[in-house]
């Protein structure tokens, strides 16, 4: 047990200097034994030594903190006067492969129509069989448009998965996702109701398959980060 | 080595955002600062003491990092590079607000006297688990440059070499900077009330001390 330097008169203030003069390097890592018995015998030094090693530890294990939510708000805000960001692209410009997308979906919906009206026209009876006022209705439904399922089921698929794993994610991490999720699904409800009043909407249509690719994008990322 | 970033994407993610980022994706902007924006103004804060200036020092950073992530290589950890251009950021701030333009080690010359300590004086041992409101005043009290490298070294994990090429000192003086910080942080801590006497007030010291 150590005892104060008034118990051990043999311990003198030079040994107390020695110490502090080696206590740094101690501190480091670095071996020194003359350190470790000096505290050991002298209650001044082992109080200074384990202070210090308290603070080291504590301040090692200092947890961050949160900036003010305005932060981001205004660097977005200098980020787009200095025009470093861009206007979201649509969907299929990000991936080479898909840039015919941009000339074939309105070619494909006309395609569509026309194909429609031709199946109308020439089935033996479909037209006759009609009455007139639902022949009217029938040529003015809307066209019905959806994401292919493919792309609808991979979005079910990876909104599924991440809800059962959303927990693990740090708090901070889930509410930048959860954020971004919801601003998608808005865009989405946004772009469904847009086309759902208006079929021939491609800006409407392409805008909803580009919300769907990018909560794909933005769920698959989250995934990851869960793992 | 800089310590690894909580919070930060993993490296498959983050490589992606970071080459959207450098096209100008906003989304990718938003999450990149969503991934590193506790962690960066946490070291602002503590380098600083101080919540506005850590606020704007922050967003000073994140800016300076989308303005240049365009000439990011990739040759270096994101976490690193983002780190490194953190500090350099608060210590940009920190002379031209309190330390002239000198390098740390013609800085020292004007720094206070190390903290002596007064052998057998009414020694108060801390608290076992420093307080860690204490502790962040404490820190936020010490004179800049000794806070700085102990902010960098004790806090973050940057080894003296590293604080020498960042502070632009000798390996020797940062390390002898840390000793005086982490001492000076003691009578800080002690001053403040957050010690608990280990005895009672000893009789004056023997004459030797």
């Amino acid at each position: 047990m150590a005892s104060s330097s008034n118990d051990k008169p043999e311990l003198s203030r030079s040994a107390c200097r020695a110490f502090d003069l080696e206590l740094s390097a101690f501190l480091e890592g670095e071996r020194r034994l003359e350190v470790e018995r000096h505290a050991q015998d002298c209650e001044f030094c082992s109080v200074v030594l384990a202070d210090l090693e308290a603070i080291r530890e504590a301040s090692g294990a200092l947890p961050l903190e949160d900036p003010p939510a305005r932060m981001w708000l205004n660097l977005r805000a200098t980020l787009a006067a200095e025009g470093l960001v861009k206007e979201p692209v649509a969907w299929f410009e990000r991936f080479p492969g898909f840039a015919w997308f941009e000339w074939a979906a309105p070619v494909g919906a006309l395609a569509l129509l026309a194909i429609t009206a031709g199946l109308l026209v020439r089935t033996p009876g479909r037209l006759e069989n009609l009455a007139p006022a639902d022949t009217t209705v029938a040529l003015l439904a809307p066209v019905e448009f959806d994401v292919s399922p493919e792309l609808a089921k991979t979005v079910t698929g990876l909104e599924e998965n991440y809800a059962a794993r959303e927990a693990k994610l740090d708090p901070a991490i889930k509410a930048t996702y959860r954020k971004s999720l919801d601003s998608l699904n808005d865009s989405i409800k946004e772009c469904r109701a847009t086309v759902e009043a208006k079929p021939s909407d491609t800006l409407a249509q392409e805008y909803l398959m580009a919300a769907y690719a990018e909560k794909a994008e933005v769920l698959q990322s989250a995934l990851e980060d869960v793992r | 080595m800089s310590p690894p970033i909580d919070g930060a994407p993993k490296a498959a993610s983050e490589s992606q955002l970071i080459g959207q980022a450098q096209r100008g994706d906003e989304a990718a902007f938003a999450a990149l600062f969503g991934a590193y924006k506790r962690r960066v103004y946490s070291l602002c804060l503590r380098m600083t003491g101080n919540t506005a200036e850590a606020e704007d020092l922050s967003q000073e950073a994140f800016l300076q990092l989308f303005r240049k992530i365009a000439t990011f290589r990739g040759e270096s950890a994101f976490s690193t590079w983002l780190h490194r251009l953190v500090v350099n950021v608060v210590l940009m701030h920190l002379r031209k607000k309190e330390l002239p333009q000198v390098s740390l080690d013609e800085f020292d010359q004007g720094q206070e006297e190390p903290v002596k300590r007064d052998y057998g004086d009414d020694d108060r041992r801390l608290i076992g688990s420093v307080d860690r409101l204490s502790l962040l005043k404490a820190i936020g009290d010490l004179p800049p440059g000794y806070r700085a490298i102990f902010v960098l070294h004790d806090v973050e994990g940057y080894e003296h070499n590293e604080i020498a090429q960042i502070m632009n000192c000798s390996v020797g003086n940062s390390k002898s900077q840390l000793h005086k910080a982490r001492m000076k942080l003691r009578e800080g801590l002690r001053k403040g009330g957050k010690g608990i006497p280990t005895r009672t007030p000893r009789p004056a010291p023997d004459e030797d001390r």
